[in-house]
């Protein structure tokens, strides 16, 4: 029996260091792909949102503007929506489990810009001691309007669509400012860039890629990557308007 | 038209209806230039209230809006219920009468009876006998307009007609919400503008001038109330393309005035949109769609239209002057018109230089429908002026149209005729 133990135990030891090297191999042939986008020019300054007394009351002392270009101190772009355009035709993914999130937070959006994949759930929350109405507007054939109503504190509406669209918006009608938008793709390859202007998009695997940069007012920036064995760094710089 | 006696509280009822639903029009423009439509996702209900019992406090940015349009358009309905069986009672009798108020209390009653109509997980559920009304009632009123045509405009079928219009009308609004089509919202608009000029033309008929009218001092020829007439049609095609500029919710299509993007005539192709789109004007907080070669035609549609009724009006005024002279009623009521459409161009040029700010974006509504009631009223009283002057005094009309330019018979045929 001790005999046999052994015997069981090193064919474990064998398949587990199998598992890890075949592992190994598909790290190395995934990689990631990370950058930082900028912006050229002086943006146009931001309007101020005309927001009524009830969320007005939500930002003392402040006065909430628009968000189309939000800079860093050296130029760093936010809310641009990093994402592979072509090389993944024919491969298809899966939906994420978990969901993608939207809150209203002082009769604003937030996130302004989120990334989802095609059939993963959009969870939207309402912070606020006000009600919104939550109105995703897509425009592409197949992808259906919706409209509801959403009390203070009521539990997040769930919503789902099957075709790609960037940027698939959503608004509030009772605050004529609110709006957020969502680069939705089908696969699970692309990030949004933060206030510093970075992005990673994670564990893309070895091929030749079209990557695309877009912000909503900037408009697309391309560039063609290629991805063998190693990460990869791509910058991008986008006129300001 | 109908022999019935003429009732002045009946006729002040049916003003009051009208300049209320001046208000209305006022209020869905208000809706609109607010970008607030939507604010209410569920209909009948309001947030899942009835909406009589929806919370004031609630009643907050584009809500506010939207759910007062609703609840006075319910007081417009109720009016126009209160004055459809007020005319319907004194101008039928016997079978027809009864047949027609029981017509109006079911209508009336299913409209009350909200039946399924609960908001689901806050979007909007249509009752099922709302959407059996969305089919009924275009048929109605079809068959109204029919009606008032077979009985020459009689007063209790313009009444009925009006009825059947609102109820149309209450569900198109509705409609538009809960099946998200700007198309509806577009045919809301439009027939709101011919729901007031029937209350408005139901209001002339019923009154005393209209019903006792005998001889006209002044009649206008032929051509003139030809050409009037055809000014209100075109003021009609005018409000839809206005309506139908409105429920793109692109914004300004074209946003400077009195040229176009610089131009006369603006460009339209790919590079053209895509510099508009992403010009400064279009860094707006309320991310207006983008605009596209037909909104660029519709808005310029819209303005050719304006330029050539503002032509004709003016053009109509000199031929008023010249035909009755300057003291004539109907001169003064075509410079009158001519000042109304001078005022309503330089509120659309206002509209374009304040980057459509809502209240000057619905003062150009509402003025856009007194326009057409204005012209539609005149020229109804000039035909009604020419109809009686034909029937009791054919010399008198003979002789307007020499003033007019029109061949006049001789004193020998009008005897025999």
């Amino acid at each position: 029996m001790p005999l046999f133990e052994n015997k069981k135990m090193k064919t474990t030891n064998w398949l587990i260091a199998l598992t890890a090297a075949f592992a190994s191999v598909q790290v190395a042939s995934a990689a990631d792909v990370v950058g930082k986008v900028t912006v050229a020019g002086t943006p146009s300054p931001e309007k101020v949102l005309p927001m009524d007394p009830t969320c007005g009351k939500l930002h003392p002392g402040e006065k909430p503007t628009t968000t189309f270009f939000v800079v860093g101190p050296n130029k760093e772009l936010a809310d641009v929506f990093v994402h592979i355009t072509k090389g993944l035709e024919g491969k298809t993914f899966p939906a994420p489990a978990s969901s993608a999130k939207l809150d209203q937070v002082g009769c604003i959006y937030v996130p302004y810009v989120v990334g989802a994949q095609t059939g993963q759930t959009i969870e939207v929350h309402n912070s606020d001691p006000a009600l919104h109405n939550v109105h995703p507007t897509p425009t592409v054939a197949g992808n259906k309007e919706a409209n509801k109503a959403q009390l203070p504190k009521s539990p997040a509406l769930k919503f789902s669509w099957d075709k790609p669209e960037v940027f698939l918006r959503f608004k509030c009608d009772v605050h004529p400012w609110m709006f957020a938008y969502v680069g939705l793709v089908d696969h699970p390859y692309y990030a949004v860039t933060g206030k510093d202007g970075t992005f990673k998009i994670a564990n893309l695997p070895d091929g030749n890629y079209t990557l695309e940069a877009y912000h909503r007012k900037g408009g697309q920036v391309t560039k063609d990557i290629t991805v063998k064995g190693g990460n990869v760094t791509v910058n991008f710089e986008i006129q300001a308007k | 038209m109908s022999a019935v006696k003429q009732s002045q509280k009946l006729h002040w009822f049916v003003i009051m209806t009208a300049v209320a639903t001046l208000g209305l029009i006022g209020l869905g423009g208000l809706v609109t230039s607010h970008q607030a439509g939507m604010a209410v996702p569920d209909w009948p209900t309001t947030y899942g209230y009835n909406m009589f019992f929806f919370p004031v406090s609630q009643w907050v940015g584009g809500v506010f809006y939207e759910h007062t349009h609703r609840l006075y358009a319910a007081f417009i309905g109720l009016l126009t219920s209160i004055m459809a069986g007020w005319l319907w009672l004194r101008g039928t009798e016997g079978r027809v009468r009864w047949a027609g108020m029981l017509t109006i209390l079911v209508l009336v009653m299913a409209l009350g009876h909200r039946g399924s109509g609960q908001s689901s997980g806050g979007a909007s559920v249509i009752p099922f006998h709302f959407k059996v009304l969305a089919f009924v009632m275009p048929v109605l009123l079809v068959f109204g307009i029919v009606q008032c045509i077979r009985h020459r405009a009689a007063q209790h079928w313009l009444g009925l007609t009006a009825f059947f219009a609102v109820i149309f009308q209450g569900l198109l609004g509705g409609l538009r919400v809960a099946l998200y089509k700007d198309e509806v919202g577009i045919f809301h608009a439009a027939l709101a503008q011919c729901f007031l000029l029937l209350l408005s033309t139901t209001a002339l008929l019923t009154s005393r001038w209209w019903v006792n009218f005998k001889t006209a001092k002044e009649v206008p020829s032929r051509r003139l109330l030809q050409a009037s007439g055809l000014i209100c049609v075109a003021i009609v095609v005018q409000l839809i393309l206005g309506a139908s500029m409105r429920h793109q919710h692109a914004g300004l299509a074209v946003p400077d005035f009195p040229l176009a993007y610089g131009k006369v005539w603006p460009a339209t192709d790919e590079a053209a949109l895509f510099e508009y789109n992403h010009s400064e004007s279009r860094l707006d907080y309320r991310d207006f769609k983008p605009i596209t070669a037909s909104h660029i035609y519709l808005h310029m549609a819209h303005r050719a239209g304006a330029l050539l009724i503002w032509l004709a009006i003016m053009a109509l005024a000199v031929s008023y002057v010249r035909s009755l002279g300057w003291k004539a009623s109907f001169s003064k009521a075509a410079i009158a018109w001519a000042g109304l459409i001078s005022l309503q161009a330089v509120l659309g040029a206002f509209t374009i230089w304040t980057n459509k700010a809502a209240d000057i974006a619905t003062l150009h509504v509402v003025l856009g429908a007194v326009t057409l009631i204005f012209g539609s009223i005149t020229s109804l009283c000039g035909f009604r002026c020419r109809m009686v002057s034909v029937n009791v005094n054919p010399l008198a009309s003979a002789k307007t149209q020499v003033a007019s330019g029109v061949k006049a018979p001789d004193e020998a045929d009008l005897v025999t005729q």
